[in-house]
């Protein structure tokens, strides 16, 4: 009988908001890292507590170390007592462990990949899993290209037929380094992958503040209206660390602030503050939506990178009173460099709804405190009535939609102060999500696992939107290699950057505190 | 923190000045308002909490906290009986509090009204100034009464909430409730939301069920199945039937002829593939649904597949003969959770209506 069409399964309509995802298996490249000890598999945890992972699940770790399947079970179980947002329940571990194992082997291996396909047999026959796998590549980018033409050789995937299993393939940031190696791993992974099977990931995007800004935008009447060029007079978007480089002094050498969180992060934050209202949430619409505003970026060439782009170190200072060493002092730095652990820019996206409008964006390490947040600045109410005072003027609405800590949104509005004058007062409306419903946020990783089980593609990043991020910061890091300089501004760690940056702002205002 | 709940701590008001007393709430005043941290108030809803008893508002007073800890609400818990305090109407107010997000005190407001004489018009009148506006209100119904059977009481209150909430696993007769339950939310369509927590309840199993027959995974499983078994427990009735509606309106199931009695139910459907049997008894065990057997053939080859309530809140996957084949968790917690979920969500489950209909016809027999 063939009356229920293979994609269709009338059981699972109506059973919630989460896609319920067909049977597969996650295998983990690179399974001996960090990444899948503190996030994949606490992740993967959370999800069978939920009932959420498919009826038939395994996860195979791939590495090059020699481990065993419990080995891989044991650091399940400890990442999940350290990072798991809910600590191993003894009625379920077992069960959720039961469908853990490893393979070894290398990579760059091709004589392992068979091994690999024979064990993955073994695990699908055993557990009902009818072929669909989805690869994780936690491994680095100069990597990919090896492995994915490795899983090729050996057969373990397959192109997206109707109807057959499915191989996915996730890939981590950075997708390169620059435009071109940007290009290359993507034309590598596409010789393997279509491109509907290819997620490219970047947990900021899993997180549900980020993930609100739509909810925002366009489920509150209030706001749309509002939200173009008439009405707003700039947008700040800020995410600071508090932290410095600590161990990663290697590979931060090599990114800096600007490859780090602008070409991924902020520029796909930006797109979703900016972006016009798509027709539909499915991924396509959504990520075409996105890669319009990266196509209205401004380009910001050679000889006006220093006008619209302020770059700096942080120096020697102070970390919640104690004291810390400048960047040129960590480990795995050179004495001499010059990467930025600091960028500020002045950025316009040049269409209808924003022409004019400046979108402020700074990111830096050793900030004196960890935050993310876009901040809406409304255009000022004319100089009548009550804002008269050209020596005080009335502060403008601020709508602040913070991703973290504490997220939520605040609306600034202007207030009397109770008494016989009229004395005005800014104020702060305040929604936390924390306060509101309590500490239930799902990780950003468990909706991300989740939604490339379902193919659901819309937070992850496709390969033009990649590509057009690269080209556009391109422009920035080409100018900053010519230049030469041998020296970066510098400021304290402990503060909110160099005055370079203030300058940068000062004609709109200042930079808000987060 | 945990603060005390409604009944513990609650203040007898004037009703007239109940709104002025939960204002006053807010007040820091004296020494202790030195000592505590300020206390944020949440709200995202009313909630309308309908019990028979005061030992009922007593043991409901007891799941707010969970409840507002996951969705905070300003809680009406309604009484139809007297408080003992000699007046037509009673009140009592109080604010449950918990430690939120960097450990600030979050608190949510609670009024308890007791009305012994003529409640279905003092209990809504009392409630109506009470609801906060422009925050959805939803009725939980928690007596052992069905709702629908309650006249102008259940008339009024569910006049006033956009959600009903009930739970048809407590009532004594669920064939007779879920039936009238069922007539009601077709004539009722679009005005309140009915939401009952014996459907809930099944969620784990029937998301089993859709994985583990899934068309990929076993092909032409959904369309060839000619008999169900179902084995429930104690209050276990309502959701046996709701499952059978379940599968036989999702799989577009024909009723040919059924008969429902207490402690078992028979039902014969036409499907795609042919004549399907579905049969339910209750059986000796603490609670709920205990298993759920579907067979079907595959290429003349007789195929099953089972689930079955396993020790330590577990749910075992069978397939053919022996040992589950993937065992998962059945995540059953008590109905303060159930009644949060149910909470946040707002639209229209048209899955369980479908699924309502299917068992009231099985109940009825037509």
């Amino acid at each position: 009988m063939a009356d229920v069409a293979p994609e269709q399964n009338p059981l699972t309509a109506g059973l919630g908001k989460t896609a319920i995802p067909d049977p597969c298996t996650l295998v983990i490249f690179g399974a001996t890292g960090d990444l899948t000890r503190r996030k994949l598999l606490p992740a993967l945890y959370n999800l069978a507590l939920d009932g959420l992972l498919p009826a038939s699940f395994a996860v195979v770790g791939f590495a090059r170390r020699d481990w065993t399947d419990e080995t891989l079970r044991e650091v399940a179980r400890d990442g999940s007592e350290k990072f798991s947002r809910r600590k191993p329940d003894p009625a379920h571990w077992a069960d959720f462990e039961s469908a853990v194992f490893y393979v070894n082997g290398s990579f760059e291996d091709r004589e392992a990949y068979p091994l690999l396909q024979k064990r993955l047999e073994e695990v699908e026959a055993a557990r009902g899993i009818p072929g669909n796998r989805i690869f994780y590549l936690s491994i680095p980018p100069s990597a990919i290209g090896t492995c994915v033409a490795n899983l090729r050789a050996a057969g373990l995937v397959r192109r997206q037929e109707a109807g057959q299993p499915f191989s996915r393939i996730i890939i981590e940031k950075p997708i390169g380094h620059d435009l071109a190696s940007a290009v290359q791993i993507n034309d590598e992974v596409a010789q393997v992958f279509d491109e509907n099977q290819v997620f490219r990931i970047d947990h900021y995007l899993g997180k549900e503040t980020v993930q609100s800004i739509l909810v925002n935008r366009f489920a509150n009447s209030i706001f749309e209206p509002l939200w173009n060029q008439k009405y707003i007079d700039h947008v700040q978007i800020t995410v600071s660390e508090e932290e410095g480089v600590g161990t990663r002094g290697g590979y931060y050498e090599e990114a800096g602030a600007l490859r780090d969180m602008v070409q991924n992060h902020i520029l796909q934050t930006l797109c979703l503050t900016a972006m016009e209202p798509p027709w539909s949430l499915g991924s396509e619409v959504v990520r075409d939506h996105k890669i319009a505003v990266l196509n209205c970026l401004r380009p910001i060439p050679a000889r006006e990178v220093d006008k619209h782009v302020v770059r700096a170190q942080y120096g020697p200072g102070f970390h919640h009173g104690v004291e810390v060493p400048g960047y040129r002092r960590e480990d795995k730095v050179r004495p001499d460099s010059t990467t930025e652990t600091y960028v500020a820019l002045r950025v316009f996206v040049d269409n209808w709804r924003w022409a004019g409008v400046p979108f402020y964006i700074r990111t830096g390490k050793r900030l004196p405190k960890r935050a993310s947040e876009i901040a809406i600045q409304f255009k000022s109410v004319p100089p009548v009535m009550f804002n008269t005072d050209a020596e005080a003027p009335l502060e403008p609405n601020v709508l602040a939609l913070r991703i973290q800590p504490d997220e939520g949104l605040s609306l600034r509005i202007a207030t009397k102060l109770p008494g016989p004058s009229v004395r005005i007062y800014p104020v702060k409306m305040d929604f936390r999500y924390g306060s509101t419903f309590g500490d239930q946020s799902p990780e950003a990783y468990e909706r991300l696992l989740l939604d490339v089980m379902a193919g659901d593609a819309t937070l992850f990043m496709r390969r033009d939107a990649v590509e057009a991020s690269w080209k556009w910061v391109s422009n920035i890091l080409d100018a900053w290699h010519q230049s030469g300089a041998r020296w970066l501004p510098e400021y304290p760690a402990g503060s909110w950057g160099p005055v370079e940056a203030e300058r940068l702002i000062e004609k709109d205002g200042r930079w808000r505190i987060p | 923190m945990s603060a005390a709940s409604a009944a513990e701590m609650g203040r007898g008001v004037d009703v007239a000045s109940i709104e002025r007393e939960l204002a006053a709430l807010w007040q820091p005043t004296g020494d202790a308002a030195e000592q505590q941290q300020p206390a944020t108030r949440a709200c995202m809803s009313n909630l309308l909490i309908y019990c028979e008893t005061g030992a009922a508002a007593n043991e409901v007073a007891g799941e707010i906290d969970p409840i507002v800890q996951q969705h905070p609400s300003r809680v009406l818990i309604l009484v139809s009986e007297d408080s003992g305090g000699g007046r037509e109407v009673d009140a009592f107010v109080s604010a449950t509090c918990y430690a939120g997000e960097g450990g600030r005190r979050v608190c949510a407001e609670a009024v308890t009204i007791y009305a012994g004489a003529a409640p279905e018009r003092r209990l809504p009148a009392t409630a109506r100034p009470l609801v906060i506006g422009d925050l959805p209100t939803a009725l939980w119904w928690t007596s052992a009464q069905p709702a629908v059977l309650a006249g102008d009481l259940f008339r009024e209150l569910a006049s006033m909430s956009r959600q009903v909430i009930l739970d048809s696993a407590a009532w004594p007769d669920p064939l007779l409730g879920l039936a009238a339950m069922a007539r009601w939310s077709s004539s009722a369509a679009g005005e309140s939301e009915l939401s009952d927590l014996a459907w809930t309840r099944t969620h784990p199993w029937r998301s089993a069920l859709g994985q583990s027959l899934a068309p990929q995974s076993v092909p032409g499983a959904l369309g060839s199945i000619r008999r169900v078994d179902i084995e429930y427990g104690a209050s276990g009735t309502s959701g046996a039937l709701l499952v059978a509606g379940w599968i036989a309106s999702r799989l577009g199931w024909e009723q040919l002829s059924a008969r429902a009695t207490r402690g078992r139910f028979e039902a014969r459907y036409r499907g795609r593939g042919g004549e399907v049997s579905v049969a339910a008894k209750e059986i000796a065990a603490p609670t709920g649904l205990q298993s759920v057997t579907l067979a079907w053939d595959e290429s003349d080859e007789p195929r099953t597949l089972a689930l079955r309530r396993m020790q330590d809140d577990r749910l075992g996957v069978i397939r053919g003969a022996g040992a589950p084949h993937h065992v998962r968790p059945l995540g059953e917690r008590g109905r303060a959770w159930l009644v949060a979920r149910e909470l946040a969500d707002l639209g229209r489950d048209r899955v369980f209506h479908e699924a309502l209909q299917a068992s009231r016809r099985l109940v009825d027999g037509s």
